[in-house]
């Protein structure tokens, strides 16, 4: 009976997974631009909060967030740990040393990027399911340790992924909307240079 | 003669049952090499913090195990510990680990969170500005434990993040502690014995326990298992001494009575210089015994070198029972070579005499068995082997013609021309000897492990990016809360140099200055706060919430180290008074006495480098007392005879400790407190030889004989040291047997010349 769970793990890694369309993109795609639309539903909060703004994912080497409403704020993750931009141009690196978590936070976000979904093995299981038309839909759902910080992660698209839902520990709901996706523009040097975490 | 024989028989005996009952009563033997060390006695903290550290962190037997993949790893893994725990040979044995609480530290700190940091706000921002700033904040990604609704501000989220939670480069996973690498995942299973890791029973146990745990798991496909732990490095020390003193002992005995009973040709001869020898080493025993209860190991490895030199006074007698033919008295001729017997005896104790004086309990004990042993062989050759040497010596006129012949070559060397040979030959050694020579005082000369497990070390260390050396910092204060804020003046400062983060109590818990001064930032900030928040569209009650308790209870360190997430930590904290800040990283000592320069109440323990400084400050006493006793056995022969002879008598000792000297140093041997010992040790017996020819007068072929054969005896013990697995004795033995061997030769020096009666 003890040796049940290690008859599974292989089962479960196989299902580690993600669907075959995101990951040929993956794999295809080293830099995409794209927009985004985020709704948050806040239990605090008397109205939802909506924010706008443009995304960057360079499959190689991270993200980078760049908020255009209600505020400027752009936010870079990448390997080496998090970037913050304020609108004055104020930067406020957290490395490893400084802030350890976030910093293994944005390595797993740059290592799922590439496709790698090792670092969440422990994390999440997942389960995805295709529709006709290549289109797919991803759920994550916490295992015990992530459990009491985030309640479901459920992801849907095509070629790109175009929606994601966030419900976390404390119930808020996150909705983003993906869109204007414009594959493999090059990467300016402004965008370089953040990504760099400088 | 006979009352004299009968004391000293009955004193013998006596000693040898003590030594018998005391042996079988219980462990007599002491394996921990570092029991020989001194004590820090500067301060009992600090040893109290090393032993709390040693146990919790060194005492543990560490595997990390490979498989070809991370399934076979895991499975592997949790085989092995099965195994450990079955074996009854550990306390207890860690591979799966208890699910953990994640959102434990979240639960604990936020009823507190309005002391652990100050609001991270744009310095001169007004109340109108916060709110878009925070709608901004929360509608970004939250990359920490808490979503941005419940920390608006961030500041708690800051403080989590930067809390040392997890090793660097060990990661939890599937309740595994595994460490990635290129090579593959590694699973870490640590044990703790059940026992002392210097009990040899506990280290058989143990040892048996891992091997066979490896080999039964290693049978279900190709493993790699590191390991590491006090108990490897204990066992290995403990298998290479004894193998020393078996080896050496055997060949000693082998090598020194197989050619007494060759000389000799009677059973007689070698069972008197047998018997001298052994109630040496049964003085020896009991005395350390008595006089410390345990008797090191390193001690009876050295010790069995005293064979060799206990030897030479039964060998001197010897030597002129064979020369003296049908004139044989036994006591006659024992009061003829009597002089030369002391005279010898008072040089080699004083030689000895100076390892007294060292702080080292291990030295200390070597000295006093070595000087009861040799106390005791010359009291058999006096009290007891006349006795038993009462009849003469079959003729031998083959070999005493040969000695004659030698006797004779000897003689046409002793000139002038060779004694200023000898002196210039000591001059160019020696600066040969000072050119080539270097220091080294590292204490891990004494320790030679086995160089796989050094391998391991070195591999695990790397993998688990733990620094080596052992130093670690103590905050001493007053209370807690000095403690407390003392640690935080240090952690302030990093990183310094290669020092960039320690493991520290008060990253948990910030002083109660540090609370205070947060909550009043807080409570300061509270309007500008609750403007920027109900700005950003947050309901007033819940404004109110997200703001923190502004009169939330101080955060005490018994509270913290009460919770399941702070079990690793519960070994820093010593006392009320004290704690231990642990380096992580690659940090060397250096970085982190940088670290500490100035700061009150904060010093560097760092046992290793310590004991080395005192090796170095002692190798520059011995330095000092090898002059001293140069000078005094000098004083000691030229108040015999003359100041002329006096310094004659030392040319063949100077000229052996100097070839000693070069040889090692010309080996690449670095210069240690050891190597001055041994140069002492060699003034000691190589002025013996000098003063057996220089004494003899009426039978300089019986001294030359006795020279020849005491010579051989101790070239023999001290040269087979340079079989023992530790460098240090390797050196030591070197430096004694050249010394020996060159002052044996140069000996012939202080043969009485035609006009000296």
């Amino acid at each position: 009976m003890k040796h049940l769970p290690a008859l599974l793990l292989p089962a479960v890694l196989a299902a580690q997974s993600l669907p075959a369309p995101l990951a040929a993109h993956l794999k295809s795609t080293a830099v995409l631009h794209l927009d985004f639309v985020q709704t948050r539903h806040i239990a605090a909060l008397s109205r939802p909060l909506r924010s706008s703004g443009s995304l960057v994912v360079a499959r190689d080497r991270g993200l980078i967030w760049r908020m255009a409403k209600p505020l400027p704020l752009t936010i870079v993750a990448a390997k080496g740990g998090v970037l913050e931009v304020d609108r004055e141009g104020r930067r406020k690196l957290q490395s490893a040393k400084d802030n350890p978590m976030a910093a293994q936070m944005a390595r797993i976000l740059t290592s799922l990027l590439q496709g790698d979904t090792r670092a969440l093995e422990g994390l999440f299981t997942f389960r995805s399911s295709s529709a006709p038309g290549g289109r797919w839909t991803l759920d994550l759902t916490p295992q015990p340790a992530a459990a009491p910080f985030v309640k479901s992660v459920s992801l849907r698209g095509g070629r790109f992924v175009e929606q994601v839902r966030v419900v976390d520990g404390a119930g808020d709901t996150t909705d983003i909307l993906f869109s204007g996706f414009r594959p493999d523009a090059a990467l300016d040097p402004a965008e370089v240079r953040l990504l760099d975490l400088q | 003669m006979r009352f004299r024989a009968t004391l000293w028989g009955i004193l013998l005996a006596a000693l040898a049952v003590f030594a018998l009952l005391r042996l079988a009563s219980g462990p007599a033997l002491e394996t921990d090499l570092l029991a020989m060390l001194p004590r820090s006695a500067r301060n009992p903290m600090a040893d109290r913090a090393v032993a709390a550290l040693t146990h919790t962190v060194q005492d543990r037997v560490v595997l990390l195990v490979r498989g070809q993949d991370a399934e076979t790893g895991a499975a592997a893994a949790r085989d092995l510990a099965q195994e450990l725990q079955r074996s009854g040979a550990f306390r207890s044995v860690q591979c799966d680990l208890p699910p953990v609480d994640t959102a434990e530290p979240v639960r604990f700190y936020t009823p507190c969170r309005t002391r652990l940091a100050p609001p991270d706000l744009p310095p001169g921002i007004t109340g109108r500005d916060l709110g878009p700033l925070v709608q901004a904040r929360l509608a970004s990604p939250g990359m920490g434990a808490l979503p941005p609704a419940q920390d608006p501000f961030g500041a708690l989220n800051a403080f989590l993040g930067r809390l040392p939670l997890q090793s660097a480069g060990v990661e939890l996973r599937d309740g595994l502690l595994c460490v990635p690498s290129p090579e593959g995942l590694h699973i870490l299973v640590s044990a703790e014995p059940q026992g002392s890791p210097f009990d040899p029973a506990v280290q058989d146990r143990v040892l048996r326990a891992v091997e066979s745990a490896e080999r039964a798991a290693a049978a279900k496909g190709p493993l790699e298992v590191l390991r590491t732990g006090s108990v490897f490095y204990a066992a290995d020390a403990r298998r290479s001494m004894e193998r020393d003193v078996n080896l050496i002992s055997a060949l000693s005995v082998v090598a020194i009575f197989g050619l007494t009973f060759l000389l000799f040709r009677s059973p007689r001869h070698l069972l008197l210089g047998l018997a001298s020898a052994a109630s040496g080493l049964v003085v020896g025993t009991a005395v350390c015994l008595a006089l410390f209860g345990r008797l090191h190991l390193l001690t009876l490895v050295c010790g069995t070198t005293v064979l060799g030199v206990s030897v030479d006074y039964s060998f001197l007698y010897f030597a002129h029972h064979l020369d003296a033919g049908p004139a044989w008295d036994p006591l006659a001729d024992l009061r003829r070579i009597l002089p030369a017997l002391v005279l010898a005896l008072a040089t080699t104790l004083l030689g000895y005499a100076a390892l007294l004086a060292a702080p080292f309990p291990g030295l200390r004990q070597i000295a006093v068995f070595s000087m009861t042993g040799l106390g005791g062989a010359f009291g058999t050759v006096v009290c007891l082997v006349p006795l038993g040497l009462r009849r003469p010596a079959t003729a031998r006129p083959a070999m005493l013609a040969r000695l004659d012949r030698v006797l004779a070559i000897a003689r046409s060397m002793a000139t002038p021309r060779t004694l200023v040979a000898a002196l210039l030959a000591a001059v160019a050694l020696l600066g040969g000897a000072l050119a080539l020579a270097r220091t080294d005082d590292d204490v891990h000369g004494l320790i030679q492990a086995s160089a796989s497990l050094r391998r391991d070390e070195t591999r695990i260390q790397g993998l688990l990016k733990i620094a080596s050396g052992g130093a670690f910092i103590l905050v001493e204060g007053s209370g807690e809360a000095q403690v407390l804020q003392r640690e935080e003046a240090l952690m302030d400062r990093l990183p310094v140099g290669r020092l960039e983060t320690a493991m520290a109590l008060s990253s948990f818990v910030p002083s109660p200055a540090r609370q205070e001064a947060n909550l009043a930032a807080n409570r300061r900030l509270a309007p500008l706060l609750l403007q920027g928040l109900t700005g950003a569209g947050f309901r007033p009650e819940s404004a109110r919430r997200a703001l923190g308790d502004l009169n939330a209870p101080p955060l005490t360190l018994d509270a913290f180290l009460g919770t399941t997430f702070a079990i690793p930590c519960r070994a820093l904290r010593l006392a009320p008074t004290a704690s231990i800040v642990l380096p992580l990283g690659g940090a060397d000592a250096e970085d982190l006495h940088r670290a500490c320069a100035g700061l009150p109440g904060v010093t560097v323990v760092d046992k290793a480098g310590e004991v080395s400084e005192m090796l170095a400050r002692y190798r520059r006493l011995a330095t000092i007392a090898l002059v001293a006793a140069t000078l005094l056995v000098g004083l000691l022969l030229s108040t015999r005879h003359g100041l002329a002879w006096g310094f004659r008598l030392l040319v063949p000792p100077l000229t052996g400790m100097a070839a000693g000297l070069f040889l090692t140093s010309a080996l690449g041997f670095p210069v240690t407190l050891f190597t001055l010992l041994a140069l002492i040790l060699a003034l000691g017996f190589g002025v013996d030889y000098a003063i057996f020819i220089r004494e003899g007068g009426r039978r300089p072929r019986a001294d030359l004989l006795g020279v020849c054969l005491a010579s051989y005896a101790t070239l023999v013990s001290f040269g087979l040291l340079a079989l023992s697995t530790t460098p240090a004795l390797r050196s030591f033995g070197l430096v004694l047997a050249t010394a020996v061997l060159v002052s044996a030769f140069l000996s012939i020096l202080a043969l009485p010349t035609r006009e000296t009666p």
